[in-house]
């Protein structure tokens, strides 16, 4: 387990643990995940994988949980949708959550369906004040329902509004800072969104409180003749490489992690960009060694 | 210039580009929904400032998870929709929009959206060809309910074990009155009028299906589906009447015994057996359900308060 010592004194989320070094749990590669030890410090899990089922998803849970702190990044929750809460959805999420015990959750500042229809997809919000306050408010909620920390994640966007009154980055500031909540900065879709759209990645995070991001995600997206898509289906880039270098020599996070949803390959393609993020964690951040693999001078160290 | 839209009215108008179905779909090739939409979006979306592409972008998205999704749990169908799968996916989730936050509990209404395809409707109301293929291969419902129950069972949340639980059954018919069955309740028996097994296992093995002639003769049959609990596989059992009979007695009656009694009163075909012999008989059917785990073991019949 991670030292007592080492959990973040940000105020609001005194609660979250320094994780280290992650990746996705996806079931192609869960065996090989699941006795990387080495490589990996905790896996984040899908939630709307495990939510209401069993068999073989319970006993990939357990598996994981026996091995690897586990947190919960969902995908469905529809943070700004003008629907009202799922109740099916909250109430086997909060099972979910009780089960993983993941010190924290997440999921994307978007909607995802509209009048009780799920699209299955993350659909972008208009960038207006009326958007700030509406999504403030249901973090804060989720919040106060869940009791937990509720990160929320930048997402990459292919469309605009004609309505859109604030830059992406204000937006994302301005949502975190009404809601009191955490940040789950996604470095690559910060460099697809400025790639397809225009601007600076480094002004977009100079405009974000950095001092709010709790996670980081990093993956590889595809091009298109249209622009950049997030597929999560590729190795990172090096302009993402640097950007991702960037942010962790300025924030402290307590997790950073590798997104592979699409053409996921075999784990020994996946090793060396785990091993190069956690090189930059520890260049960047310090080590986050589990108990069992401190040095014995540490370990006694710490009982004194 | 129009006053600009509130969050509700954009995602409303958000569903309607990406979800809401627009009547009368005929997409006969794997590039119409591409005409279909563009025209679509260049009738409803130039007005509301929106860049027509980008919209075909997400739509395109929304497409690719639902038709993964389709292959993944629909592997046999989709192979008689070859050429036409987009289109096939984007005639049935425009059809079908998802209530559930689940994508693959979203693909569960594909075999009631063929089933509706064989009905006699006006021609314009669904895509000409899937009636042609629906009529050529009238068994394809079927097939989708068939792996659709696979699917479903898989997911099935775990059946809570009894504490008093033992992973036996009786061996003597004197114990037959002293413990009740717990049986697998991950399960599902669902009738077909085809034979969807047979057919499963010859389309497993052929890359493409569109070739070969499928004159398949109504053949009823009964399957028992359910989840085995140590390796979370879907297995099969095709039922006989006395099977399903078993386990439908199986599922209401208490004690062994009992399973025995109703078994006696309500089947015709039995009644002539005296029931010690008919104890005998089924004994040994539990011995095979036990050892395929569609019986997970016993409890001790609880002493009336």
């Amino acid at each position: 387990m991670i030292q007592s010592s080492e959990k973040k004194k940000r105020t609001g989320f005194q609660e979250c643990p320094v994780l280290g070094v992650g990746l996705g749990l996806r079931r192609p590669l869960v065996d090989e995940t699941l006795t990387s030890t080495d490589l990996l410090d905790w896996v984040e899990v899908t939630p709307e994988n495990y939510m209401g089922k069993g068999g073989r998803s319970q006993e990939i849970l357990a598996q994981a949980k026996e091995v690897y702190p586990l947190v919960s990044h969902g995908v469905s929750l529809s943070i700004g949708s003008v629907d009202p809460w799922d109740s099916e959805y909250l109430r086997q999420f909060r099972e979910f959550l009780d089960v993983a015990q993941s010190p924290w959750f997440s999921d994307h500042l978007c909607f995802s369906g509209v009048d009780g229809v799920y699209f299955h997809d993350l659909i972008p919000l208009p960038r207006t004040k009326e958007t700030v306050a509406h999504c403030a408010a249901r973090i804060r909620e989720l919040r106060d329902r869940l009791e937990k920390p509720v990160l929320v994640e930048n997402v990459s966007y292919y469309l605009r509004y004609p309505e859109d009154e604030l830059s992406e980055a204000d937006f994302v500031a301005e949502v975190i800072e009404q809601a009191d909540c955490g940040l789950l900065l996604d470095v690559n879709n910060v460099y697809v969104n400025t790639q397809n759209h225009g601007g600076d990645p480094y002004a977009y995070f100079s405009r974000i409180p950095l001092e709010r991001v709790v996670q980081i995600h990093t993956a590889g997206h595809h091009k298109y003749p249209e622009g950049l898509v997030d597929t999560h289906g590729s190795e990172v880039c090096e302009d993402v490489w640097t950007l991702l270098a960037w942010v962790l020599e300025r924030s402290r996070p307590c997790g950073v992690m590798i997104e592979r949803d699409t053409y996921i390959p075999a784990f020994e393609e996946l090793k060396p960009e785990i091993q190069r993020l956690r090189q930059l964690w520890e260049a960047t951040q310090g080590t986050t060694l589990r108990e069992s693999e401190k040095p014995l001078a540490d370990q006694q160290e710490a009982l004194v | 210039m129009s006053p600009a839209m509130t969050l509700a009215e954009r995602q409303k108008a958000m569903g309607t580009a990406l979800l809401q179905a627009k009547g009368h779909l005929v997409l006969d090739t794997e590039d119409a929904w591409q005409q279909f939409a563009v025209k679509e979006a260049d009738a409803t979306f130039a007005f509301e400032g929106l860049d027509r592409k980008k919209l075909l972008l997400y739509e395109s998205l929304i497409r690719g998870s639902m038709k993964e999704t389709l292959l993944s749990i629909y592997p046999h169908t989709l192979k008689f929709f070859e050429g036409n799968q987009s289109g096939l996916t984007e005639n049935y989730r425009r059809s079908n929009p998802s209530s559930s936050f689940k994508l693959s509990y979203a693909t569960s209404a594909l075999p009631e959206y063929l089933r509706g395809l064989t009905v006699d409707k006006p021609k314009s109301l669904y895509k000409p060809l899937f009636l042609e293929l629906l009529k050529q291969y009238p068994f394809l419902p079927e097939l989708a309910e068939y792996e659709w129950q696979e699917a479903a069972v898989a997911l099935m949340p775990d059946q809570a074990i009894p504490e008093e639980f033992e992973p036996g059954i009786p061996d003597t018919v004197d114990e037959m009155s002293r413990w009740q069955p717990v049986w697998n309740l991950v399960r599902q028996i669902n009738t077909f009028h085809y034979n969807i097994p047979g057919l499963v296992e010859q389309v497993s093995e052929m890359e493409s299906v569109l070739k070969s002639s499928w004159d398949m003769p109504p053949v009823p049959c009964q399957m028992l589906f359910y989840r085995d609990p140590k390796t979370f596989k879907v297995r099969f059992f095709q039922l006989n009447d006395l099977t399903a009979a078993f386990l439908t007695a199986g599922e209401y009656a208490g004690s062994y015994q009992e399973i025995v009694e109703t078994l006696h009163r309500e089947q015709p075909s039995l009644r002539a057996i005296p029931v010690e012999a008919l104890m005998g008989e089924v004994l040994k059917l539990l011995q095979m359900c036990f050892s395929q785990q569609i019986l997970l073991g016993s409890v001790p019949v609880m002493p009336e308060s």
